[in-house]
């Protein structure tokens, strides 16, 4: 017995490291559930506290609104030099949190540090910055980008003081100050009594990972946390039913769609067809998806991104009416008749399909868009792939004919998505399957050189419209709410619809008796 | 015994070097290319064919499997697992520094399964037939059926949000030990239970038992003393096999309690298709469960004394 008790004395100890830690007296603490700490792996390493996961730590250039606009943040304003070039004007006096001062130097090197990892899109180079003093700084991409002050809201590109290790202790201008990091547990911070902006209202905000959501959920009716992120869509009743907590939904920022392989080799060529891709673009019941699938929890869409990014000219993108009979009619008009079992027949060939989806997307959508194409006529078979790998090298050898994707907006440029995924000369491996066309390049090209974000947004959707109205290579399904539980302690918290820019300053904790 | 031990680990190095072929070769013929996850997830976008490119490369991905493969062998028996694709940190430093947290489940979970199913055991094998021993045998038939992740949110439910007694996930004291813990224990608990029942009630009837109780030995200690030593050899090795299938099998668990052992750091490598890790978790797990079966025999002796260990790797009943 004595041995028994040493081994469980031994395993006790041996994950022993510090108590608990709860709110602290005399201050206000919010403790939020958080999924899986993607930090420890890859290039997140150098994000620590900043991507995925937004501390509020450090800050980029410019601000993305919840309505995708962009705001000055570390730059006041703005201009466009001609020549492919823009000067940034940075913000005076203000400092990092180890009391350095904010100069163009601490910019050149957080982006160079960016463009060094590989990371984001905006055609950078070492050769890319010049720094005419030390509060401004002009900044040439490689290639024809004026999108730049709209891609640099994303948190990738936030400012780091000079000679700091990111990757271990960030240190930044945010509102909060990074105070303590013990991997796949918890991120702590706290207020940044110096901030140059209005100071925060929390004391300290710790981060906790639960990389399993219905654990997340638990965490927060045990009242272990006090806000959850990414609450998974079949708890929300277990959260509405509890006088003690609510639901915070972020306006739409995810795109729910099925890319179409239109240029795909045999047994994936069928949907070279135009008449194909529009039939199936009418076949499917939006309203019906979002009712009985997503619980009301989402948005029907017709649009490539969401729609605020497009502002007035969203609706310039019609997409595809629920429409089954016009879609039984497409296909009849295209040779495809009614065979054994009600699955469409053309010269003996019989309308079936491959869906593929990624594993990390709601797999009730999958099961629905495939009864709805049934419907009509087309056997879809659903591949279910087990991760991430698997579905990326089904996708780059182009072994499917419908691709249900997730896409996610996180920055301000609307032709973001368009270039990424539809374009000639994207280099993605997938696109080659689904580009868009000639036209589609050129209204894609032409917005990448206009500096005027308005007409950036008409050619967008211009591009957007020729993708999905015309050559139908997308077939917008649904704009997914993110979801939050919070106890109805918590105050002042503004969901964003892109997650990684979320703001934490003016989130409040009232005080609660003890229970 | 010095023999027996030398020709034991002599005939485990076959066995391993078999382990580290499947461990090889069955993540080299996985879907998916490593280099393109790596890429996807650094960016979060899909990489472009030129950087797959490079990182396969750099990689040394296209090398021919055997090429691949001794190379690793060679630095593996040299106690280098090679570099996490995902974290660039070395591997086996990767899996030792999280090794201790998964013993700590391991040993926790183990130590409540025997505190619970040898008394449970002893009792349902003593009053055989009785109520007890229907009710324990139902309940662990039960208990053992539950799926283990169903099981740890049930105790999360009855532990953390009701009764507020411990925390519901995470790590840093003992008592974020405790679900994980007992989630596995479980399992393995009822199992033993059914076991020590088992093999007491064939040691009950043995002559050395008659003879015990003629001489007015308390039926009690008759199954302490007696029964119980004999029985457990069987236990052994079942309870060695059972920890090592603990060791390498709490991912669930572990995933479920945002515990941070060796098991959820395979599951990401899994998804990631970081290949270092997953080949360095199975040849680690691999060569754990390898010593715990050689622990066990060389256990045999120490329990029963009648069995002598002989260089032959059978064993001599004297």
């Amino acid at each position: 017995m004595r041995r028994l008790a040493f081994v469980v004395a031994l395993g006790a100890a041996a994950c022993v490291g510090g108590p608990e830690r709860g709110p602290a007296a005399g201050g206000r603490e919010l403790v939020v559930g958080a999924g899986a700490d993607a930090t420890p792996s890859g290039a997140f390493q150098a994000r620590l506290g900043v991507y995925p996961l937004n501390t509020n730590v450090a800050e980029p250039l410019v601000q993305l609104t919840s309505d995708f606009h962009v705001q000055p943040l570390l730059a006041t304003r703005w201009e466009y030099r001609g020549a492919n070039t823009w000067r940034f004007f940075l913000r005076p006096g203000v400092r990092f949190h180890d009391g350095q001062v904010l100069t163009s130097r601490a910019v050149k090197e957080s982006l160079l540090q960016v463009v060094n990892a590989r990371q984001g899109y905006s055609f950078l180079d070492e050769h890319s910055f010049r720094l005419p003093n030390d509060t401004t700084v002009e900044i040439t991409p490689t290639e024809p980008n004026l999108r730049l002050p709209e891609q640099l809201v994303h948190p990738n590109y936030s400012i780091f003081a000079p000679g700091t290790n990111p990757g271990v202790r960030p240190v930044g201008t945010g509102p909060f100050r990074f105070i303590a990091y013990r991997p796949n547990d918890r991120i702590r911070v706290a207020r940044n009594d110096s901030y140059w902006g209005e100071r925060a209202i929390l004391d300290r905000i710790t981060f906790r990972f639960f990389p399993d959501a219905t654990t997340r959920v638990l965490a927060l009716t045990a009242g272990e946390v006090d806000l959850i992120v990414d609450l998974p869509r079949e708890q929300v009743g277990t959260i509405v039913r509890r006088p003690d907590l609510r639901v915070a939904r972020a306006s739409p920022g995810l795109i729910l769609a099925l890319q179409v392989n239109s240029h795909g080799r045999e047994p994936h060529g069928l949907l070279a067809d135009r008449r194909l891709r529009h039939a199936i673009g009418l076949a499917i019941d939006r309203g019906g998806l979002v009712r009985q699938v997503w619980g009301g929890e989402a948005d029907t869409v017709q649009n490539m991104t969401v729609p605020q990014v497009l502002g007035a000219f969203a609706d310039s993108v019609r997409g595809f009416p629920f429409d089954p009979r016009a879609a039984a009619d497409v296909l009849e008009r295209a040779g495809w008749t009614r065979g054994p079992a009600g699955i469409r027949v053309k010269g003996g060939r019989p309308l079936r399909l491959t869906l593929l989806a990624n594993p990390e997307t709601d797999m009730g959508t999958a099961e629905f868009v495939q009864a709805e194409l049934r419907r009509v006529g087309m056997d879809v078979t659903w591949l279910k792939l087990p991760d991430l790998g698997s579905y990326a090298a089904r996708l780059a050898r182009g072994e499917f004919d419908l691709n249900l994707s997730v896409s996610n907006q996180n920055d301000a440029n609307p032709l973001f998505l368009p270039a990424l995924i539809y374009h000639s000369r994207s280099t993605r491996p997938f696109a080659r399957w689904h580009l868009a066309g000639a036209r589609f390049d050129q209204v894609v090209d032409s917005g990448m050189r206009v500096a005027d974000p308005v007409q950036a947004r008409h050619l967008a959707a211009r591009a957007i419209h020729l993708a999905v109205d015309e050559e139908a290579v997308l077939i917008p399904i649904a704009a997914l709410y993110r979801l939050y539980g919070m106890k109805r302690t918590i105050g002042g918290f503004l969901p964003h619809p892109s997650q990684t820019n979320q703001s934490w300053s003016g989130v409040t904790v009232e005080a609660t008796a003890a229970p | 015994m010095t023999r027996y031990l030398l020709a034991r680990f002599a005939s485990t190095v076959p066995v391993w070097v078999g382990i580290s072929l499947l461990a090889f070769g069955l993540s080299a013929l996985t879907p998916g290319d490593p280099a393109t996850i790596i890429l996807l997830r650094q960016t979060g976008e899909p990489p472009s064919v030129e950087a797959v490119r490079i990182v396969r490369r750099q990689l040394r991905l296209d090398d021919p499997f055997p090429a691949r493969y001794g190379r690793w062998l060679l630095r593996a028996v040299q106690g280098d697992l090679g570099q996490s694709y995902r974290t660039g940190e070395p591997v086996l430093a990767s899996l030792a520094s999280r090794f201790p947290r998964t013993l700590a489940i391991a040993a926790t979970a183990m130590a409540m399964a025997l505190a619970v199913s040898l008394p449970l055991g002893v009792a349902t094998a003593m009053f055989r037939g009785s109520g007890l021993d229907h009710g324990v045998r139902i309940a662990t038939l039960l208990v053992a059926s539950l799926p283990s992740f169903w099981l740890g949110y049930l105790l999360i439910l009855l532990f953390a949000v009701w009764l507020h007694a411990l925390p519901v996930a995470g790590s840093g004291t003992a008592r974020h030990l405790v679900l994980p813990a007992l989630t596995l224990a479980v399992g393995v608990g009822a199992g033993f239970s059914r076991l020590i029942r088992a093999a007491l009630l064939e040691e009950l009837w043995q002559g050395y038992t008659r003879t015990a109780r003629a001489r007015g030995v308390r039926e009690i200690l008759v199954i302490l003393r007696h029964c119980l030593r004999n029985a457990s050899i069987g236990l052994t090795t079942v309870a060695a096999l059972r920890f090592g299938h603990l060791l390498a099998g709490a991912v669930i668990v572990e995933t479920v309690f945002a515990w941070p052992g060796i098991g959820s750091f395979m599951v990401d490598a899994i998804y990631d298709r970081d290949y270092p890790v997953i080949q360095g978790f199975v040849l680690f797990t691999g060569t754990v469960f390898l010593a715990l079966s050689l622990l066990a025999d060389l256990a045999y002796s120490w329990l029963d004394p009648r069995i002598r260990l002989t260089r032959g790797g059978g064993d001599a009943v004297a």
